[in-house]
């Protein structure tokens, strides 16, 4: 028996390694049935797995692709943020900046104009109370011109009215040859006087 | 022969109206007779010919020959414009002898001078001389005006 039981123990061994080297060779005679059953297909079949294939290895050339190019939009959109994040910022700085600066100028020209304008209207008034106060006393002094041309006038007027009574009244009384005598002496008195004009004329 | 060349004006001319009547009577007888003629024979025969007005026989005396007239037409405009005028302003047309010796007071001082005469018997009396200088008034008008007497003032007292 332990002979036996020995000789058990050894045999069960050897019946495990080949019911395992079974399995295993039923397994590649598996396989090998199924490669050689697919390389026996039909033409159509294989073009179609190739199209499959085919199919297969675009859609996943152009999922690599979308995904290049969206991941190559993706970083050129975030550049271009950025870019323009700071051309937005540069470009409301310098906003900020010129409407300041212009501000100060508006404020500056307008200060101006209103000096300017201040300064006329200050100037014309004085000029125009001037020229008021002017044409007042040209007024004042044309009308007293004017009274003393017409007191002139009448005197003038009057003394010529005498001078014609007198002529009229002395008409005949005195005669130009009873004048000769006083002529005569009032050229001899004004001969200086005379030689002078008469000679540097 | 020598160009006429007169020292003075008569007295008889007294006016540059008077003057211009020379002058304008001188081309009147340049354009007549011409003025290239020569020969006393010429020349008297001419005279005869050529009325002379008496006022300008002063002129055209011996002294002068008509050779001289273009000379003399020359030296009466220049006296007729550059001469010294005076101006004499009288209450009546006054006598040829008056005139004659007004002018020849004038001619002492100046023997060249125009004598113009006007009448103004405004003037009542006296003269009136008027020179291109200034006016001298010895008239009897202005002799009774000058008493300052104010006809306006005189008004008012009466």
């Amino acid at each position: 028996m332990n002979i036996n039981g020995t000789s058990f123990g050894q045999n069960g061994t050897w019946v495990i390694v080949f019911l395992i080297s079974i399995i295993l060779l039923c397994a590649l005679l598996t396989r090998l049935f199924k490669n050689n059953s697919h390389s026996n297909r039909p033409e159509s079949d294989k073009d179609e797995l190739m199209s499959q294939y085919s199919n297969k290895s675009k859609k996943g050339f152009e999922e690599a692709l979308n995904a290049a190019r969206d991941k190559m939009i993706e970083g050129a959109m975030a550049q271009f943020q950025k870019e323009l994040k700071n051309n937005m910022q540069h470009l409301n700085e310098v906003f900020v900046s010129e409407s300041k600066r212009i501000t100060e100028t508006i404020d500056s020209n307008l200060r101006d104009f209103q000096a300017k304008s201040t300064e006329i209207i200050e100037k014309s008034r004085t000029n125009l109370e001037k020229s008021s106060s002017d044409v007042d006393e040209k007024i004042n002094q044309a009308i007293i011109l004017r009274k003393n041309e017409a007191i002139n006038a009448v005197e003038l007027r009057m003394n010529k009215i005498l001078a014609s009574y007198l002529n009229k009244s002395l008409e005949g009384a005195i005669s130009l040859s009873d004048q000769e005598e006083y002529i005569i002496e009032k050229l001899d008195a004004n001969k200086e006087i005379i030689i002078r004009d008469i000679n540097n004329a | 022969m020598p160009e006429l060349s007169i020292n003075s004006l008569p007295n008889q001319i007294s006016s540059s109206a008077q003057i211009y009547q020379i002058i304008n009577f001188i081309n009147d007888s340049m354009n007549n007779i011409g003025v290239g003629f020569a020969g006393k024979g010429e020349e008297k025969k001419i005279r005869k010919q050529f009325e002379i007005p008496p006022s300008l026989q002063y002129f055209f005396s011996k002294d002068v020959r008509l050779n001289d007239l273009s000379a003399l037409k020359k030296q009466l405009e220049q006296i007729a414009k550059t001469s010294s005028v005076v101006i004499i302003t009288l209450s009546d047309i006054p006598s040829s002898d008056f005139k004659l010796k007004l002018t020849a007071w004038f001619r002492k001082l100046n023997p060249f001078v125009i004598v113009e005469f006007l009448i103004d018997d405004s003037i009542i009396g006296g003269l009136v001389i008027k020179t291109e200088r200034r006016e001298l008034d010895f008239s009897l008008r202005s002799t009774l005006l000058s008493q300052d007497i104010k006809i306006m003032d005189e008004i008012k007292d009466v």
